[in-house]
């Protein structure tokens, strides 16, 4: 195999190059202050929903009637609905029923997204444009009406909806992929891999699999934060879990109920899907520049005393994956 | 023109095939059938069984298909298991309802959203971050949400609009115009920095090509450049997310219209959903698909008309 190690050190010479001179991922990742904040946010959130029976002021069905209605107040720190409930403690315990399923759907869109994106831009050619047919079939469906049809069939199910969902998001993560592959297939150390007898699998796990695994963090940032605004859409509907089990969606809708009395509720409900999605995607966006950094770092550096073409060739190719990451933000498929 | 028009159609066949094959199967294979809920729970099993037999429940599933899929053809999707109307019927007094708020809330969004991507690749600065933040923010805001904001400003705190309710526009068109507003905002808000984004990064590209200097060097004005060569030649990817939105927007209905209470076709689906009514929520999908399949071909040709090189290639 000293073949092989040999040539593809020319090739693979930004990522060679490149740990030598730059700090790891997760160090550049860390000096990005938003990036910084929405992960740590999303964490305390995350861990707060699956303590929520340790650390939520009140149980999950836990009714203060003779506190109904009032607002943040140092007993009820977001308030209470018309019940007594504790928004907050609702909120806790809703993210268990709603985190689950959406965490389904990202599982599933990743686990069919990348695999059909590596074999479809590396085998390329027919199988490539069929492909190709299918992913943009699927993205043409409306998201929603289509899981309106799965839960007409399976009541109150959110998990088979959402693992429907999971597919029906799949295409943009497997057209990222495999843009990436049909990129690094046309390298020369691929080339000779192959001529080594290495399989095509091998290929894909020994060469292929480590080009892609930021990217597909990225992509599954955006999946997770479609994920959850699909699934509180489909829960706000009354078509999830009925109260009082509490879901972030249920909690909004009880929110749209006392619109009249009490406004303030749609803050803190809905507000905790929104900024949970926003975080998402800055954590998204802070990975994709920090991985950039590393792709275009490199050679930047080196030719930067060759002048400025090079510079602005890495701010173009920078821009253009971004520019290229939007259409398949798969937001526009499923705007719950 | 013709030929192409022929041809996307000829495409949108097999898509539609799969979308209703998709859906049929769901339907078989799903636990409990249209014939329990019909004969409701008094029924004997004799009276269950003939009625099984009525509705073709115990042919093979192929069958059971093909039947479904040549009265669809026909125009005929069955009838309601709900209150036994005719779906096809019911469906198309409700499309007018959904396609003024779509159509509406689409075109608004697409050309606000052009319009401020252009202005924002061409200043840059302030501009441009504000329309890089809002993109991001305005896709993560659950659009539900921003529907109950919208409602919460404009009709509850300030009741200038209604909150709820549709107006037909041959009863009053000024009614029916203050009736679909606030749908139409809330639904603008999502797909307008989308739009707004996507049209500035592709507007950038254009404007760092070899083709804009050369303009540059003819002493082609700013503004020409901008609106007249590079805007043209950003088309596809604007196009793109304007087809996208379409389809999210799509979608967006079933939320809005529960909120605003508007006799449309998401909302038919909601309801449709909650009482088991498969052969009305099938046909809603159906419909959808054939939507998304005519946007996607009025778009084709607009980037036609853009951009003539492709009919050329």
């Amino acid at each position: 195999m000293s073949i092989s190690t040999e040539v593809s050190a020319p090739g693979g010479e930004a990522a060679l190059a490149a740990p030598a001179r730059r700090p790891g991922l997760l160090k550049r990742f860390l000096r990005r202050p938003s990036a910084v904040v929405a992960a740590a946010f999303l964490l305390l959130v995350t861990l707060a929903c699956v303590a929520a029976p340790l650390v939520a002021p009140y149980g999950e069905s836990e009714a203060v009637l003779a506190d109904a209605s009032s607002g943040p107040s140092a007993a009820h720190l977001l308030g209470t609905d018309k019940l007594g409930y504790d928004i907050l403690s609702r909120l806790l315990h809703g993210g268990a029923h709603t985190l689950g399923p959406a965490a389904l759907s990202l599982a599933i869109a990743c686990l069919v997204g990348v695999p059909v994106g590596m074999v479809s831009g590396f085998k390329g050619g027919r199988l490539d444009r069929v492909v190709g047919w299918v992913l943009d079939g699927v993205m043409s469906i409306p998201a929603t009406i289509f899981l309106l049809a799965v839960l007409a069939v399976f009541p109150h199910d959110l998990t088979v909806a959402m693992a429907f969902f999971g597919l029906l998001v799949s295409p943009p993560v497997a057209k990222v992929v495999r843009s990436v592959v049909l990129g690094v297939r046309s390298e020369q150390y691929i080339d000779v891999a192959r001529v080594s007898g290495i399989s095509d699998v091998g290929i894909m796990w020994r060469h292929v699999r480590s080009k892609l695994a930021g990217v597909v963090v990225v992509q599954a940032t955006l999946v997770a934060g479609v994920s959850i605004l699909a699934q509180s859409g489909l829960e706000f509907l009354g078509l999830g879990p009925q109260p009082p089990t509490p879901t972030w969606g249920n909690l909004v809708s009880t929110a749209a109920d006392a619109i009249h009395q009490q406004p303030w509720l749609l803050v803190p409900t809905g507000g905790l899907i929104a900024l949970v999605v926003l975080a998402l995607w800055f954590v998204g966006d802070g990975l994709r520049d920090a991985l950039a950094e590393r792709w275009q770092g490199a050679p930047t550096t080196r030719r930067r005393t060759g002048g400025g073409p090079a510079a602005g060739a890495a701010r173009e190719g920078r821009r253009r994956r971004r520019a290229a990451r939007s259409p398949c933000r798969p937001t526009q498929a499923s705007s719950c | 023109m013709g030929m192409i028009v022929l041809r996307r159609l000829v495409f949108a066949i097999p898509l539609l095939f799969a979308v209703s094959l998709v859906t049929f199967t769901l339907i078989a294979i799903a636990p409990g059938d249209a014939a329990r809920v019909l004969a409701g729970p008094e029924a004997t099993p004799a009276e269950y069984q003939a009625l099984r037999q009525e509705l073709g429940l115990d042919d093979p599933f192929v069958v059971q298909y093909w039947h479904w899929l040549s009265d669809a053809v026909q125009g005929d999707l069955g009838r309601s298991i709900v209150n036994g109307q005719d779906v096809a019927q019911a469906l198309n007094q409700r499309l007018g309802v959904t396609l003024s708020i779509v159509i509406p809330a689409v075109v608004i969004a697409s050309l606000l959203g052009i319009l401020i991507g252009c202005v924002s690749a061409h200043r840059g600065g302030w501009l441009a971050r504000l329309v890089d933040l809002t993109a991001v923010v305005g896709n993560a805001l659950p659009n539900f949400w921003v529907a109950l904001i919208v409602v919460t400003l404009f009709a509850v705190t300030f009741p200038i609009f209604p909150a709820i309710g549709y107006v037909e526009l041959t009863e009053s068109p000024s009614g029916w115009a203050r009736s679909i507003t606030l749908p139409v905002l809330s639904m603008v808000v999502g797909g307008l920095a989308g739009t707004a984004k996507q049209t500035r990064d592709a507007m950038l590209t254009g404007l760092s090509a070899e083709y804009t200097l050369a303009h540059r060097a003819d002493g082609v004005s700013e503004r020409a450049i901008v609106y007249r060569h590079v805007l043209r030649n950003s088309a596809a990817p604007i196009i793109a997310i304007v087809g996208l939105h379409f389809v999210g927007s799509l979608g967006g209905t079933v939320l809005v219209e529960s909120i605003f209470g508007l006799p449309g076709l998401g909302g038919l689906a909601v309801s449709s959903t909650a009482t088991h009514d498969i052969p009305t929520i099938q046909g809603v999908v159906v419909y959808f698909a054939i939507l998304v399949v005519l946007v996607n071909l009025v778009l084709d040709l607009t980037y036609r008309r853009i951009n003539p090189r492709v009919a050329v290639r």
